[in-house]
């Protein structure tokens, strides 16, 4: 049987395809635990082949063969040393003559929480992947598998990427069931519902939906499900993956899924009724339905004052304004209707581009590289280089490119503008969103002027208004003049009124 | 059937939007010419036609529930004659396209972009329209949505800039000429203010039809408060006869800005900016019916075949005219089959409908 076994495994290439680690997933469901223990070792040898971090350990029970298989590196040595093994061991000494089986060992001698008793391999195969350990005795058609995880984790820190000024400084880490926790402290509820989903054929790796049932619209929790449950692949690996796998659109510059490093930000989103979708291995977890306005509300809004959040909320979409647009919308204004300007202005443009050898749009398109470039290096440079970067980029290249003679001041300083602008989004994703737009608007302008930058807003507008995610249409906040959906958006209305966008997400469906 | 995506308040948008279009650039000469400085109280007598073709196309619909305009007059006039007035409505939105766009190019090209070649302005014009339409009703009504708070506060900004130049002695002397050249220059209004038939196209939409009703009369309101007041401000500082001379009389208007900080030079190429949406939002209204009246012409399902297949039309009917007096030209017969649809097509429609719920009344009792 095991030969045949064999045989069937590595007749095919199993490293390669999605169809052959379904191939193995079957073939594991169709073996169960066998009575001799030596043929459950060689099994799991054949199996687990090449991999010398799988310790098989033999112990006696009583006069009975029985061993425990665990991957080093997976599990707590504590855990398997001092209430597994020593256990085991001292149950030997203290009691005569016994015949044990699986149910009496899980009952009677183990120290640990919920052992489960398994006969199927894929379950056994997968539980030893995950960092459970196994207990085979000799004899039985049964095993155990043991809770015995202990991985290293991160301690809880502040968030890396979504600083905040008054809020709570815990940051989710990469532990789904500590990231899960971390939302059951803050929302003590019997309707929080935690959902797991596993996906991915080879990584295994655990999915959860978290939501509030009485406040999540149905539709949106179904359509959620049904896409995480369509979702066959071989490997997810962070949160990003799952995203691009159940957005709506794909071909779209906007994020239609806010990914967030902060629990009360991922809590406060489910008391509005979004789900969470929390992915193990990654500090990033999802909110969705995603709206146009939450990328544009920190978590931080939420523990100011509303005026003066209101005020920096118009700052933010103000700066979503500049940030697109003004590069250009200063070619559009150069290029084709100087006249617009105050004639100060145009003689002072006209001024300093006196003997520049570039046409206007070059220099723009050669700065927004050289800014790109710049905010690039800065990100993937250890810490301690990334701030000479900042000296050398601005600094060296924008002061001396214009004393050479390259680049216009006013570009150097509508550059910087732009660039400072496009740093006041709460969400980096966003701000990558905007630099994208710029570039497109910059094309609009160079083309068309103030005409082609019209034509493409509207543009934009319409592709906006267009973006579903999940029953929720992208810009849910801003249509039909709804005084309740508009309270969340560039003003805040305030506390305890509103806690974030609850009518935002009922979407087009009534329920 | 079609889901009913529409909230009573997205009628707001679709009403002003239909009837405040390109045509605001345009209307105070046009009702000047026949008006003179009494234009003013021939956009107000057009309130009472806007009431009236907004709540016909209203009660229409209540009369005739998930039918849309065109398939209410095939219902009521018969197959035959139902298909020849649908022609009609064919040829006359997808001219009214056609001739916007190219006024509305005219105007681009005249403050914005004088060099670029029209073929160029035209097709660029008609993108976000097309892509607009290919992109459904609710994403329609979104961007009318988000958009008509900017039609509102350009109007208010050119009335409150602009009334620094009045002169209060313009409107003088009133009813000089009588009662007639008023009431011919209200007919002047009909041709914009019948794009207030997207409401026959895109009542069927609407999740609550009867909250509609009191949404159509804002939108009313305010269209006709825009012409007013854009009218009435045309006369005030140019006076009728200068008016009667100018192309572009609404910016025109903006020219007479009078700051006292130089703050931006040219104001006129910054409100033909403001008015692009502007034209763009009437147009689209007028092609999501055009799409929807072809729809019930061929009996069709083929949402692209039909959507698409427009747009060498309305492209060719916007680079035929020779120059911009031709198009008006063109656009003054445009206005006469407007004028038969909305005294003439309406009417007939309205009588049949009474006349066919009366005898099924009698036939109950």
């Amino acid at each position: 049987m095991l030969k045949k076994f064999k045989q069937k495994l590595f007749s095919k290439n199993i490293n390669r395809s999605n169809k052959n680690t379904e191939n193995i997933v079957e073939l594991l469901k169709a073996f169960e635990v066998f009575k001799d223990i030596d043929n459950n070792v060689a099994f799991i040898q054949n199996i687990l082949t090449d991999s010398e971090d799988v310790v098989y350990r033999e112990l006696m029970l009583w006069d009975r063969k029985a061993i425990l298989i665990y991957i080093d590196g997976l599990v707590d040595r504590n855990i398997i040393e001092n209430h597994i093994i020593r256990r085991l061991q001292n149950f030997n000494e203290e009691s005569e003559n016994s015949i044990l089986t699986v149910t009496d060992v899980k009952e009677k001698i183990l120290a640990i929480s919920n052992p489960e008793i398994v006969k199927n391999y894929n379950e056994i195969i997968n539980g030893l992947l995950t960092g459970e350990s196994l207990l085979l005795i000799d004899n039985e058609q049964e095993a155990l598998t043991l809770n015995s995880q202990g991985l290293e984790k991160r301690g809880v820190e502040e968030p890396f990427a979504e600083q905040g000024l008054r809020g709570p400084r815990d940051g989710f880490i990469e532990d789904i069931d500590d990231n899960v926790a971390a939302i059951r402290k803050r929302i003590k509820d019997t309707r929080l519902k935690v959902q797991y989903h596993t996906l991915g054929q080879r990584t295994q790796t655990k999915v959860a939906l978290v939501y509030l049932n009485d406040k999540a619209p149905e539709h949106v929790v179904k359509e959620i499900e049904k896409r995480i449950q369509e979702i066959n692949v071989d490997s997810i690996v962070g949160s990003a993956s799952v995203e691009q796998l159940i957005e709506n659109h794909k071909w779209t510059v906007f994020p239609q899924v806010l990914a967030s490093e902060r629990p009360d930000r991922i809590a406060t989103s489910i008391l509005d009724g979004r789900v969470a979708i929390m992915v193990d291995g990654t500090p990033y977890n999802l909110i969705a339905p995603g709206t146009f306005a939450m990328f544009f509300n920190s978590s931080d809004d939420y523990y100011e004052r509303s005026i003066v959040t209101s005020i920096i909320r118009i700052i933010r979409y103000m700066s979503f304004l500049i940030a697109s647009t003004l590069p250009g919308l200063y070619v559009a204004l150069t290029a084709y209707h100087p006249g617009m300007l105050p004639t100060t202005l145009v003689l002072f443009i006209t001024g300093s581009r006196v003997g520049l050898p570039l046409p206007s749009v070059v220099e723009m398109l050669l700065m927004l590289f050289t800014l790109e470039i710049l905010l690039e290096a800065a990100i993937r440079l250890p810490k301690p280089i990334s701030q000479t970067v900042g000296i050398v980029g601005g600094l060296v290249i924008g002061q001396s490119a214009v004393q050479a003679g390259l680049v216009s001041p006013l570009v150097v300083i509508i550059i910087g503008f732009t660039a400072i602008t496009s740093f006041v989004f709460p969400y980096y994703t966003f701000a990558l969103t905007n630099r994208a737009l710029r570039i497109f608007f910059l094309i609009g302008g160079a083309f068309w002027g103030l005409f082609g930058i019209v034509i493409f807003w509207i543009l934009l507008i319409i592709h906006l208004a267009s973006i579903e995610s999940f029953g929720v249409r992208y810009l849910e906040d801003f249509f039909s003049f709804k005084k309740e959906k508009l309270k969340d958006t560039f003003l805040k209305d305030g506390y305890p009124s509103l806690l974030g966008n609850a009518e935002a997400i009922k979407g087009d469906k009534k329920e | 059937m079609m889901e009913k995506e529409l909230n009573g308040v997205d009628m707001l948008a679709f009403v002003v939007h239909g009837t405040v279009g390109i045509r605001l650039l345009t209307i105070p000469r046009d009702i000047v010419e026949i008006g003179s400085n009494n234009g003013w109280m021939s956009v107000a007598l057009s309130a009472v036609i806007a009431f009236y073709l907004g709540f016909s196309f209203y009660w229409l619909y209540t009369k005739h529930p998930n039918l849309n305009i065109s398939q209410i007059i095939e219902a009521n006039l018969g197959k035959k004659i139902g298909k020849i007035i649908m022609v009609a409505i064919a040829i006359y939105i997808i001219s009214t396209i056609g001739l916007s766009l190219r006024a509305f190019t005219d105007s681009v090209k005249m403050f914005l972009l004088d060099t670029t070649p029209r073929s160029v302005l035209v097709i660029l014009g008609a993108l976000p329209i097309v892509y607009g339409v290919s992109k459904g009703i609710k994403t329609l009504s979104i961007v009318l949505d988000l958009l008509l708070p900017l039609v509102i506060l350009s109007t208010i900004l050119l009335v409150v800039l602009a009334s620094t130049s009045v002169d209060l002695e313009n409107y003088r002397p009133v009813l000089h000429e009588g009662l007639m050249p008023v009431l011919k220059g209200s007919l002047q209004m009909v041709h914009p203010l019948l794009g207030i038939g997207i409401i026959g196209y895109i009542m069927p939409q609407f999740n609550e039809p009867k909250r509609v009703k009191k949404w159509i009369g804002i939108g009313v309101l305010i269209s006709i408060g825009s012409y007013l007041a854009i009218v009435t401000l045309s006369i005030l500082v140019f006076g009728s006869e200068e008016t009667k001379m100018l192309i572009w009389p609404t910016i025109s208007l903006s020219k007479a800005i009078q700051l006292e900080t130089e703050l931006f030079e040219r104001a006129e190429s910054l409100f033909m900016t403001m008015w692009i949406p502007i034209a763009f939002t009437t147009m689209v209204t007028f092609y999501y019916s055009s799409t929807l009246n072809l729809k019930v012409l061929f009996d069709s399902n083929r949402d692209h075949l039909i959507t698409y297949g427009q747009i060498p039309l309305f492209i060719l009917i916007a680079v035929l005219p020779n120059s911009v007096v031709d198009n008006y030209k063109y656009l003054g017969w445009v206005n006469l089959l407007a004028m038969f649809f909305a005294f003439i097509i309406i009417p007939l429609v309205i009588v049949i409908t009474l006349f066919k719920n009366r005898r099924v009344s009698n036939e109950k009792t």
